[in-house]
């Protein structure tokens, strides 16, 4: 009956369930979007270790970014190669050079050279081009999205990168890294070539290992036997590269702040449009009072209502979410909604109303059930 | 006229009515409803005003008395003391037997939710519920199930004459079926006492009677022990006894 009161009380005051209710939708998009943009952009911090097909990353000890390498020497590849458990292994070369552009600039690139026969590196998804484009003579992929900053090359194009001639012979898309150099992928000859990396040297060795193979052991087995060498799960990368941002940026909270920024004009609003209602119907809750109703009863109804905004609010806001998210979601700025941050922002949302609650649950404690009386 | 009984089918027809004074209750029943010397005074600025001067009050089960007198006599204050909605300065106050001076304010809550009805003079129903939720309130603070309790209510509405408008809302009633349905959701807990401010004070003279046979149908078919504040010298004859008050003295 209490929750029948307090739906009904909330119902019929459509002005300020609005006025609840855009606080609430408010909360709810501000918080899925900032987290979502976060999420998104705290992604491509490791994107090049997610997309890469290897298991377990290899490089000096103490790496702690995967766009920021230190050479290590390729012929430790061999010794990974022996390894038990290890399928298969690759040395890449992850370093910046420059590109000239038509318009007689320069644009910084990360030249990230791969084995052209394996897939393990590969973090591109090509979409024009030919599949052996990094096997082509002078074969480079070039991202799209990259456009605006390369001058929109052009497939078959010839440029230069660190003064050697290459040909753009693929294109993806989305393939964009944390830092705003494009990412440019060819061989890893090839790109010791682009960036005046001595040939014995490589930046990272990928492995892929057996179906079979304990990931952990493979690293410690590799660890073992090569000093100076740091082997770790791609999962255990990728968070360090995430980390790497993160503490050296101050980006969480920076958009931790601006969540609770939100939460808070939420709360504001939650709180004023329950407050506000509490003072419109002081005789209601003066006769509730008058007839038996306990403080705790009339905190239930408070809460119902606070929670009916809630719900409805959290509704409404998380398809507005959705709405805003098809509409602004880009590999520059990728907004990455998953279910647990849906669910986060639902709980913190709810959290905020309950607390909401406590100003115009004070007032009701003063309300005199005498005023009943009063005509 | 005919209005309809509470809690019979049969129509209780005006002039069947007992008689509004004289009648005595047997000695042996105690009183559902006791003062002794109670007092109560209020600030004006820095100046104390007494308003209530060491009232001894008492009604006992199927009773139905009249609190009247001029304005600021302390007839409103007197029965929101008898409600437990004031506390006394002075004097004592007894409920069904329970010593009601030193209650804590949920106990206060208690006893107005299980042993007394109100009906306010401005019917104070909730806005935003139907005639039917409005009446079932009480009872879903007493525990019953949502669905008994609007059966209940609906049983109640339509002994009052209102079951084609349980739907309605309160802004949807005339001021007559206000007061009608104000009047159910005070006696549908079945309480022992029922307290009312001026319940025909925001009525025509037709809805005023009505109320009133309702009222008094009511406290003679369920034993409750009514206190009515009123100074509508049209609805006196329905009293059982009345008291008058002056200055916060009740006066022979």
């Amino acid at each position: 009956m209490l929750w029948r009161l307090a739906i009904h009380t909330l119902l019929r005051d459509r002005g300020k369930l609005i006025a609840g209710l855009v606080g609430v939708i408010f909360a709810v998009v501000l918080v899925n979007l900032q987290g979502g943009l976060y999420l998104g952009l705290i992604g491509k911090a490791s994107l090049l270790v997610d997309r890469s097909h290897a298991n377990v990353w290899i490089g000096e000890s103490g790496m702690h970014n995967v766009d920021f390498a230190h050479p290590i020497p390729t012929r430790w590849l061999h010794r990974v190669r022996s390894v038990p458990g290890v399928a298969e292994a690759e040395a890449i070369v992850v370093a910046v050079s420059e590109m000239s552009l038509p318009s007689h600039g320069y644009e910084g690139v990360m030249v990230i050279g791969v084995n052209p026969l394996s897939r393990l590196g590969h973090a591109f998804t090509l979409r024009e081009g030919s599949p052996t484009a990094l096997q082509e003579p002078h074969g480079v992929i070039v991202d799209a999205c990259d456009d605006d900053k390369l001058d929109a090359p052009r497939l078959g194009e010839l440029r230069e990168v660190g003064g050697q001639k290459v040909r753009i012979t693929g294109r993806s898309h989305g393939t964009m890294g944390f830092l705003v150099t494009p990412y440019l992928f060819t061989s890893r000859q090839r790109a010791y070539a682009l960036t005046q990396t001595p040939p014995d040297m490589c930046s990272y060795i990928l492995v892929r290992t057996d179906r079979a193979a304990n990931v952990s052991a493979v690293c410690d087995e590799i660890n073992r036997r090569i000093p100076g060498a740091m082997a770790v799960s791609a999962d255990r990368f990728a968070d360090i590269s995430v980390r790497y941002w993160m503490q050296r940026t101050g980006l969480g909270i920076s958009f931790g702040a601006a969540t609770l920024l939100g939460l808070l004009v939420g709360l504001v609003m939650v709180g004023q449009t329950l407050y506000a209602m509490v003072l419109d119907r002081l005789q209601e809750y003066a006769t509730l009072k008058a007839i038996g109703a306990t403080e705790r009863e009339l905190l239930t109804v408070l809460l119902g209502q606070s929670l009916g905004i809630a719900a409805i609010g959290v509704a409404i806001g998380l398809l507005v979410t959705g709405i805003l998210q098809r509409a602004l979601d880009s590999p520059r700025a990728p907004i990455t909604i998953s279910p647990a941050l849906m669910l986060t922002s639902a709980s913190l949302v709810l959290l905020m109303c309950i607390i909401a609650v406590l100003l115009p649950y004070l007032r009701i404690r003063d309300i005199d059930p005498q005023i009943a009386m009063q005509a | 006229m005919e209005v309809p009984s509470l809690f019979t089918d049969q129509p209780l027809a005006t002039a069947q009515l007992s008689p509004p004074f004289g009648i005595a209750m047997p000695a042996a029943v105690p009183p559902v409803l006791r003062t002794e010397g109670v007092w109560k005074g209020f600030f004006s600025g820095s100046q104390r005003r007494e308003v209530l001067r060491g009232i001894d009050f008492q009604i006992r089960p199927g009773e139905l008395v009249f609190l009247s007198g001029p304005s600021g006599s302390g007839k409103s204050t007197l029965l929101a003391i008898l409600g437990c909605l004031l506390t006394p300065d002075r004097g004592r106050l007894w409920i069904n037997g329970r010593d009601a001076d030193r209650l804590t304010i949920a106990e206060r809550a208690e006893i107005r939710r299980r042993d007394i009805g109100f009906v306010f003079q401005r019917f104070q129903l909730i806005q935003g519920l139907s005639a039917l939720d409005n009446v079932a309130l009480p009872l879903g603070l007493l525990g019953h199930s949502p669905s008994d309790a609007r059966r209940r209510a609906a049983d109640l509405l339509t002994q009052l004459g209102l079951g084609d408008h349980c739907q309605l809302r309160p802004t949807q009633l005339s001021p007559g079926q206000c007061q009608r349905v104000a009047l159910g959701r005070a006696v549908i807990a079945k309480p022992s006492i029922l307290l009312a401010d001026e319940p025909t004070a925001a009525l025509d003279a037709v809805n005023g009677r009505e109320i009133m046979n309702l009222l008094r149908d009511c406290v003679k078919r369920t034993n409750v022990a009514a206190v009515i504040v009123t100074h509508d010298p049209r609805i006196e004859a329905f009293a059982d006894r009345i008291c008058r008050l002056e200055d916060g003295i009740i006066v022979p």
